[in-house]
């Protein structure tokens, strides 16, 4: 069984999508390193680094960006957005989530009784939705 | 079905005749079968031979009164392993103060790695066992939960109760880590 792990891990579980669908990616992204592609329900996904942070950015099949997100460290959560996060409780990942020049914000917080809840917050710092994990 | 016949029969099998003849006798072949492995997991993320025993018996226990939970959408095999890392990392968030985040930013990934590099077909099976023990226990559960149990992003995520964006970039990160670290540890030498 680890055998089949060591072979996954390096092998990966990625699609090739076409041509325009990754020109998509170069051309929104200044430098995405190590893309691992991924297909459903016609949508390619695409995960990848840059500037050494995760993204997850979804392409439609005639290849328009539908959205992106980016996994962001503490200290590149905008103060506001951090200070209502804490307010619930520990912060312990951020997304950020890029639409039509949209930036919303999903963001797991764990309270003092460590339950962990999925908090999302919209550009204008309203949670808008609020659920226990 | 006999007791004997259903011996071989496949898990799903025995689990509905478990929940529709009310047999609580059958779920002993289901322990029977995966008792060691569900005893290698626990192992594998705890470190500790008679705490991996204890948390086998309530693993077991558990799974035993969510059966009627159990769907079909899933293996029962995916979803027995589900509840197993599930159980596993809950204790050592609580108990032991687990906090991936501290350690992620503590251990901040400091390269990387082109990942279609050639050299990295020359990796060794034992080798890669030496780092999945070097990587947060967080870290290895995603992994060997996605790579090795083949279990869903979405079962993934809610055993772990992170979202499932999350679980995907977590992933990314935790093979980063690995490749990082292998070779580190075993080609940079």
């Amino acid at each position: 069984m680890m055998e089949q792990l060591f072979n996954k891990l390096f092998a990966g579980d990625t699609v090739n999508p076409p041509g325009h669908i990754k020109q998509t990616i170069y051309d929104r992204f200044r430098n995405p390193v190590n893309i691992d592609w991924y297909l459903k329900n016609d949508i390619y996904e695409a995960i990848f680094y840059e500037n050494n942070r995760e993204n997850i950015a979804r392409i439609d099949e005639h290849g328009t960006l539908l959205d992106y997100k980016i996994n962001l460290p503490l200290d590149a959560v905008p103060e506001r957005i951090k200070k209502i996060a804490e307010s619930k409780g520990e912060i312990m990942n951020v997304v950020s989530i890029h639409n039509d020049n949209n930036i919303g914000y999903e963001i797991i917080i764990r309270d003092a009784e460590l339950k962990r809840y999925i908090v999302k917050i919209n550009s204008e710092g309203k949670i808008t939705e609020e659920k226990l994990l | 079905m006999k007791y004997d016949t259903l011996k071989s029969a496949r898990d799903e099998e025995i689990v509905a005749k478990i929940i529709t003849e009310s047999q609580a006798d059958y779920f002993e072949i289901i322990y029977n079968r995966y008792y060691r492995k569900v005893l290698d997991k626990c192992y594998s993320l705890l470190k500790n031979h008679q705490l991996a025993k204890d948390f086998t018996e309530d693993i077991f226990s558990k799974t035993y009164e969510k059966l009627k939970t159990f769907r079909n959408i899933s293996s029962f095999s995916s979803w027995l392993y589900s509840i197993t890392y599930n159980h596993c990392i809950d204790y050592l968030r609580h108990k032991k103060k687990l906090n991936y985040p501290e350690w992620n930013r503590e251990n901040e990934i400091p390269e990387i790695m082109d990942e279609t590099e050639d050299h990295l077909t020359a990796i060794n099976y034992d080798d890669l066992l030496v780092i999945l023990d070097m990587i947060h226990p967080e870290e290895k559960a995603l992994l060997v939960m996605k790579y090795q149990d083949n279990i869903s992003l979405k079962h993934i995520s809610e055993s772990l109760r992170i979202s499932e964006d999350a679980t995907k970039m977590r992933l990314k990160r935790a093979r980063t880590r690995v490749l990082y670290l292998y070779k580190e540890k075993f080609l940079n030498k």
